[in-house]
């Protein structure tokens, strides 16, 4: 693969990584990072990508793993969660009040689930990928998907409920 | 679109069961400006979901960044390729010398057996000579185990050690000063 046809066909992928990456770092400097890297795997790879069925699944696996393996290096550090809010004011495309609240509240919400949950709801929600794209990036059958992909979306949605009654009680 | 149908969507939504058809449905029902009250969750999900899809990489130099990358890159591999070579052959190499050496160490001292008598009786009074001097140096060998019984002996001087426990039984008598002891605390 040369480098004009790498650029072309291969780095496109860059946005639908990035966020993938984010959705799991919820860091925008890792997410950044990892992207990174998985070009350069990609392009260490170059003479056998042909090869590959997709070349975006193969991507999409690839960020997948090394940010879990990021986030299991990193533990959990509470510093993040200030530097993500921040980050979220800055990056969200809307600049009306009303929107950005119930997106960051959704954002909370999403982002607390357990980490396959979100990258099923990610890859499905967001990324409109279909049930069989997702059981290959993620290793699992096509029926672990849909049952995980129903528990994360039920799970959102209460929780959004719960926090309009807060609210309302509140008010 | 009517409710009744929204509604059924969504149930099969949740339930991890609908076509990527059905979920455009939804979010175009969503991306209304008004929906019912009691649907408004959805609204918020579905709003996030599409505004996240926007979500772009905000480093604007990333692109030339990796081609600048990966151009520089482009020697390294043939070199990176060279070098794996040199190790593939250096180890090869290594392990032929090795093996060679293994077999000049051990290989060549090994005992050969061969043949050297014609007559099978001369065969078998060599063998019976052979073993007999064998069997001599063996029992040699185990007179001089017998020095080990000098072992017993110390065993049994250490049964004095016996003596002690006595001792200690004499010692206990010791513990009379104790009820002594509890006897005068009470009376005070």
């Amino acid at each position: 693969m040369t480098i004009e046809s790498f650029k072309i066909e291969v780095l496109p992928l860059k946005n639908k990584l990035y966020r993938l990456a984010k959705r799991l770092l919820e860091n925008v400097q890792e997410a950044e990072d990892v992207v990174q890297e998985v070009f350069l795997r990609l392009w260490a790879r170059r003479d056998r990508l042909d090869e590959l069925q997709s070349i975006e699944a193969f991507a999409m696996t690839i960020a997948k793993n090394l940010s879990l393996d990021k986030l299991k290096s990193k533990g959990y550090r509470s510093e993040d969660l200030t530097e993500r809010n921040e980050q979220i004011m800055n990056t969200t495309p809307y600049k009306s009040l009303e929107i950005n609240d119930s997106y960051k509240k959704v954002l909370t919400i999403i982002d607390s689930l357990p980490e396959q949950q979100r990258l099923i709801i990610h890859m499905r929600d967001i990324e409109d990928y279909d049930y069989d794209e997702i059981a290959g990036i993620m290793k699992l059958s096509v029926n672990t998907i849909r049952v995980n992909l129903s528990r994360a979306r039920k799970k959102v949605r209460e929780t959004l409920i719960k926090t309009y009654d807060y609210e309302f009680a509140k008010n | 679109m009517n409710l009744q149908r929204i509604e059924q969507l969504i149930e099969k939504y949740e339930s991890g069961k609908t076509s990527s058809k059905e979920e455009t449905e939804l979010k175009e029902f969503f991306s209304r400006e008004n929906v019912p009250f009691h649907l408004r969750s959805y609204k918020d999900l579905f709003t996030f979901f599409d505004t996240s899809a926007k979500e772009e990489l905000p480093d604007k130099e990333f692109d030339d960044r990796i081609l600048k990358a990966i151009s520089n890159d482009k020697i390294i591999p043939i070199s990176n390729r060279r070098t794996r070579s040199i190790y593939l052959i250096t180890g090869i190499a290594a392990s032929i010398i090795i093996l060679i050496g293994l077999y000049f160490q051990f290989g060549l001292n090994q005992p050969s057996f061969e043949d050297t008598y014609d007559d099978p009786m001369l065969a078998y009074a060599e063998t019976k000579k052979v073993l007999l001097m064998v069997s001599g140096n063996l029992n040699s060998g185990t007179n001089e185990l017998q020095k080990v019984s000098e072992f017993n002996k110390g065993l049994n001087k250490l049964d004095r050690i016996s003596t002690f426990e006595t001792g200690m039984k004499n010692l206990e008598k010791i513990s009379i000063l104790d009820k002594s002891k509890k006897i005068i605390t009470s009376k005070k």
